[in-house]
């Protein structure tokens, strides 16, 4: 006899593995935690929505830190390929 | 599977790395092939057989060849002691799996790809040195976004392959991030003094 798999089951027999498979993410202080369950979210799907800010606030703080140096820090980047 | 097959799955896959990193680890971790790394290194060695003629010109064709294969070489290295470093910290290490943490960390190299590639053509198109006027810092502005992009894209992709492959959670793989460090911070300077990378291909 033909032993037929249930899809249903198997997508939720998989989720449970996912779930249990690693341990859940804790950063030990209950504040951070919370902080973190509120981030790791957006970063799971498309994460440049929140990468690319950053990328621009971090290279606005270089530019203005840097200044003067600013045109030889960018050679010595290009320069590293 | 079969060399032509992972080819499919190693782009779907690259384009899951964008669309949703997180999925999308999970599931190399799970299944994976290792034709799929075999692909990546194909990869890694067409950019740096690129880079080197874009260094030292077309003539150099067959020299340019044998670099390509030595530095594809160096990163075949330094990831397999990643992997195998990474291993040994895992609070559950199973070695039967070795071969799915490798191509997960493999894929990890998507974002270093990404950056040597547009770095290299942007050294054909605008060559350094760049100037201090506007057209200058504007070029570079856009450059160093992208580049820290870049960086905080291989940083997430990082963590992630930590935390499959100890399969612990986010205060044992920052501790693991921090041992790694310690260790490819010392090999980079080494590569870097033996003139293998200027940048570390890691």
């Amino acid at each position: 006899m033909k032993k037929t798999i249930d899809p249903t089951y198997e997508s939720l027999a998989q989720e449970l593995h996912d779930i249990y498979d690693i341990q859940p993410n804790s950063l030990v202080v209950g504040p951070l935690t919370r902080a973190y369950k509120k981030i790791a979210p957006s970063l799971k799907h498309f994460p440049f929505k929140v990468l690319l800010p950053c990328a621009v606030i971090v290279s606005l703080v270089g530019y203005l830190i840097l200044h003067n140096l600013f045109p030889n820090f960018i050679s010595l980047l290009q320069y590293g390929f | 599977m079969s060399p032509v097959v992972s080819g499919f799955v190693f782009v779907n896959r690259c384009f899951g790395l964008i669309r949703s990193p997180y999925r999308t680890m999970r599931n190399i971790a799970g299944t994976s092939s290792l034709w799929e790394a075999v692909w990546m290194f194909g990869l890694i060695g067409c950019y740096f057989i690129w880079s080197q003629t874009i260094r030292f010109g077309k003539n150099f064709f067959l020299i340019n060849v044998h670099s390509a294969i030595n530095l594809t070489v160096w990163v075949l290295v330094t990831a397999l002691l990643s992997t195998i470093y990474v291993s040994f910290l895992s609070e559950r290490t199973d070695w039967r799996s070795f071969g799915r943490r490798f191509v997960l960390w493999v894929y990890t190299l998507l974002p270093t790809l990404m950056w040597f590639s547009v770095a290299s053509m942007l050294y054909l198109l605008i060559p350094p040195p760049r100037t201090g006027r506007f057209l200058g810092d504007a070029f570079g502005l856009l450059f160093l976004i992208f580049s820290v992009t870049m960086l905080l894209w291989r940083g997430m992709l990082f963590f992630l392959a930590i935390r499959f492959v100890t399969k612990s959670d986010f205060t044992y793989s920052i501790f693991v991030t921090v041992i790694y460090l310690a260790w490819i911070v010392p090999y980079s300077l080494f590569l870097y003094s033996l003139l293998v990378f200027r940048i570390p291909f890691v």
